[in-house]
């Protein structure tokens, strides 16, 4: 009986790879997640008319039975001074890493860090390096607002460099030199980020630039100059045609 | 023969006997006679001289009418040549000869010596008559004539040069009249020719060598060349040591007959030809070194001669080093002296002698071309292209440059310093909505500055308009999304014009301001008539007494009785001072009413507040 409606169902229907989970449902006969195809054992024994033997119908492994049906895990590390705007935008975080990434996250208050896991329905592979990556930039200090850019853009990076990399300054001069970098009320680290397009973190003798990677050089380029010791008019000046030339392009 | 013939007229003149007996007192006189016979015997004189000069440019002394000048300037004329020589040969013979005899006595002697003398100097001449006239000059006293017909006979063979004399045939062996021990043809060619063959490579210009050995004339000196002075001057030396060895005398005087003249026909046999030669050549060179060491080059030319003979000959190799060595002595004197101004590097007009750069050949570049030649052709095109360039309107003007567009200051970008209020994610979402085209473009702030002045630009023209005319002009439609409460349905029909109508735009419940549950008096009941009424004259009372208060605080009637009183009130009602802005007064006042107990008026006391109440 079974073999009648299994060759009823081969002559009628057209041999359509259909992956749908609605197309699994209507055909639970068929094989399921890459299984071997029917052996010849099971096929209808119709000596009478030749048919073709059924084409291997298999479906594309998900990001999971990518990575050998194992979870993938990524812990980021969260600093004492970081805890508690952690905890505020806590749900901010958790949204959409959970919702539109679907990866689980979950804070670990004993180690003070987050963990970030694969599930078996992440759809995307590289789901969870965008997660971590997202989480860790909110960690060095950037708004949520900014570091979901991270999530949502492909080809935004983090650069972090120390002051003491482009100049050795001790004492009133890195005091200064940092003061320089961010201007009065700041505006100085704004108008680069308004220009460039990038967010900056300054934190201490740490500067950390999210954006892309041209954005980032001019940027970069640009709190170099002032940490070396050019005023801020000719910084902005620089600024000024080199974001010319971006909006022309 | 025409000479001896002449001189025979000549010492046969009575002329002469007239001179030579004349008085040496007469000559100052000059007497014409004297003057006379002196022109004569210079006539003749000069005539015998003539005759041994053979290139005696005048045959005649002119004296007839002629001056003393120009007589003289004639006699110069034949004589000048012959000076220099004259005066060598008197000196050697003054030096030499012993004794001097009349020709007569020892014609012999004397003449063979003469002739020797004149065979010596002048070789290849071949003159005649010489030494025979000489020797024929026989009982003449004057061996002045001798001396100087000799000697001008000498300086006249010098002074010629190669003109073939008539005598001369002892070239091919015959014998020469001229010749005799001392001087052998044959031998004298023959040192020529190893002169000749010596000198082929370095001094191949020494081909006189026969008038050189006879003259000592100054303007030879130069043929030479400088080439020879070197080696001459070693010549010289070489012969000068060479003088001191073998005769071991500086001395002129102590030069000996033998020393020139050998030691007589049997001795000289002895000597190889090379001796005779250099017989010949000692004699030619003390002759010159005794007589006048003036005359270098003669001397120079007979030691080249001499040292030729003498000293064995120098290789080429050593000739070469001794010119180089004397080039260089040339080199290093003049690197001694200071350089010539054409050498020196920038020479300024004073410190180079005058006109010398006219001298020098100057090169350098002219850094100018040719101004171009003007012909008819080159008229023509240029008028031809002049006229085409004018059919074509092509004029090379010279176009100002464009100026560059200056970016306004408004397409320039500005740079925000305030925190941006989208975060990176909304910027690069906005973006990508606007590249996408799903939703319009935001305006930049600037662009939003302009929007709001045109919109409030527009209100005010249309508030203009409507107040400046009375046709109609509908409201402007202001593109506003915002509500306005108070907007009428129908404005856009209302026939009257807005300055005048009245109509309002509210509707009579918003005009109405009142509130409550409104009742006509009709409708009223009694009592609440009443109640109206009644709470009607109690606000009218209310009113009135404020107004009559307020009116008599402004004019207060005087109403006490007592007169200081009354004046105080007066003068604080009138005058426009009160006493009430210092403290200490007011503190005064209320003391002095306090004791007097105010009274308060009934109309005050109806203004208490608690009266007041309804």
């Amino acid at each position: 009986m079974a073999s009648s409606r299994l060759v009823e169902d081969l002559d009628t229907e057209p041999m359509v790879v259909d992956n749908t989970s609605a197309a699994q449902e209507k055909a639970p006969l068929l094989p399921r997640e890459g299984a071997a195809v029917l052996s010849i054992a099971e096929q209808p024994q119709d000596d009478d008319a030749l048919v073709d033997p059924p084409k291997p119908n298999f479906a594309p492994l998900s990001a999971h039975q990518m990575q050998g049906g194992r979870f993938q895990y990524r812990k980021v590390s969260v600093p004492a001074h970081r805890y508690t705007p952690l905890k505020k935008h806590w749900m901010e975080i958790y949204t959409p890493i959970y919702e539109q990434m679907k990866i689980d996250i979950r804070m670990n208050l004993k180690s003070r860090k987050v963990e970030l896991k694969t599930r078996r329905d992440t759809p995307d592979a590289g789901a969870l390096q965008k997660c971590s990556d997202f989480v860790h930039a909110y960690i060095l200090g950037f708004d949520v607002a900014d570091a979901i850019a991270l999530l949502r853009l492909d080809d935004l990076y983090v650069e972090s460099f120390e002051i003491k990399d482009v100049k050795t300054l001790k004492g009133e001069h890195l005091s200064r030199a940092i003061g320089r970098l961010s201007g009065k009320g700041g505006k100085t680290k704004y108008a680069i980020e308004n220009s460039t397009r990038t967010r900056i973190v300054i934190a201490d003798i740490k500067i950390h630039i999210l954006g892309s990677f041209g954005n980032i050089r001019v940027a970069r380029d640009a709190l170099c100059s002032l940490i070396l010791g050019s005023p801020a008019g000719k910084v902005y000046s620089k600024l000024r045609t080199v974001t010319s030339r971006l909006a022309e392009k | 023969m025409a000479g001896l013939q002449e001189a025979n007229k000549l010492f046969q003149s009575d002329a002469l006997e007239a001179i030579k007996g004349s008085e040496p007192s007469l000559w100052l006189a000059a007497p014409p006679e004297l003057s006379h016979s002196a022109k004569a015997v210079s006539e003749l004189l000069f005539s015998v001289a003539g005759t041994y000069s053979v290139k005696s440019q005048l045959n005649k002394l002119l004296t007839d009418r002629f001056d003393a000048e120009q007589i003289w300037q004639q006699i110069d004329l034949q004589a000048r040549p012959l000076l220099s020589i004259l005066r060598r040969r008197l000196g050697y013979l003054a030096n030499t000869v012993e004794t001097i005899s009349l020709v007569s006595d020892e014609g012999s002697g004397k003449a063979s010596e003469v002739d020797k003398r004149i065979n010596q100097v002048d070789e290849s001449k071949g003159t005649n008559g010489g030494p025979t006239s000489g020797s024929d000059l026989s009982g003449s006293e004057s061996y002045e004539v001798d001396e100087k017909g000799s000697e001008s006979e000498d300086d006249l063979m010098d002074g010629d040069e190669g003109t073939p004399t008539p005598v001369d045939e002892g070239r091919n062996g015959v014998k020469w009249p001229l010749e005799d021990s001392f001087l052998k043809l044959n031998e004298m060619e023959r040192f020529l020719d190893f002169a000749d063959a010596e000198d082929a490579g370095t001094r191949p210009a020494l081909a006189d060598d026969d008038e050189n050995f006879a003259s000592g004339s100054v303007g030879e000196e130069d043929e030479e060349g400088d080439d020879d002075d070197d080696t001459q001057m070693d010549d010289a030396f070489n012969y000068s040591s060479k003088l001191v060895e073998n005769h071991q005398s500086t001395e002129t005087e102590q030069l000996r007959y033998e020393d020139f003249f050998g030691r007589g026909k049997k001795q000289k046999r002895d000597h190889a030809p090379e001796c005779n030669t250099a017989d010949l050549l000692p004699d030619e060179g003390d002759e010159e070194t005794d007589e006048d060491k003036v005359e270098e080059s003669d001397g120079d030319q007979a030691d080249t001669v001499l040292s030729n003979a003498e000293v064995p000959r120098k290789s080429a190799h050593e000739k070469k080093l001794e010119k180089i060595r004397m080039q260089v002595e040339q080199l290093e004197k003049e690197n001694l002296e200071p350089k010539s101004w054409t050498l020196q590097g920038e020479v300024t007009a004073a410190k180079r002698p005058k006109n010398s750069a006219l001298e020098v050949e100057l090169d350098f570049e002219h850094n100018v071309r040719p101004p171009p030649v003007i012909t008819e052709e080159v008229t023509a095109s240029l008028e031809d292209l002049i006229k085409r360039r004018i059919g074509e309107e092509q004029f090379d003007d010279v176009e100002r440059k464009p100026r560059l567009p200056i970016p306004s200051p408004s397409l320039r970008t500005e740079i925000d310093e305030n925190k941006s209020q989208k975060g990176l994610a909304d910027i690069y979402e906005a973006e990508y909505v606007e590249k996408s085209g799903l939703a319009a473009p935001t305006l930049s702030s600037s662009e939003k500055l302009k929007e709001e002045a045109t919109s409030l630009f527009k209100a005010l023209c249309g508030r203009l308009d409507s107040l400046s005319h009375f046709h109609f002009a509908p409201k402007p439609i202001v593109e506003d999304m915002t509500i306005r409460a108070n907007v009428p349905a129908l404005a856009m029909e209302e026939v009257a014009p807005l300055a005048v109508s009245d109509a309002s735009m509210l509707a009579p419940e918003e005009v109405f301001s009142g509130q409550g549950l409104i009742k006509d008096e009709k409708e009223l009941t009694q009592s609440e008539r009443k109640r109206r009424r009644a709470r009607k004259k109690r606000k009218f009372k209310a009113e009135w007494q404020t107004k009559e208060l307020a009116k008599k605080v402004r004019n207060p009637k005087i109403t006490s009785k007592e007169p200081s009183a009354r004046l105080e009130l007066r003068k604080n009602v009138h005058s426009g001072h009160s006493s009430y802005t210092k403290s200490s007064k007011v503190f005064a006042e209320l003391d002095k009413n306090k004791g007097r107990g105010v009274k308060i008026d009934k109309a005050e006391e109806k203004l208490r507040p608690s009266f007041l109440k309804l």
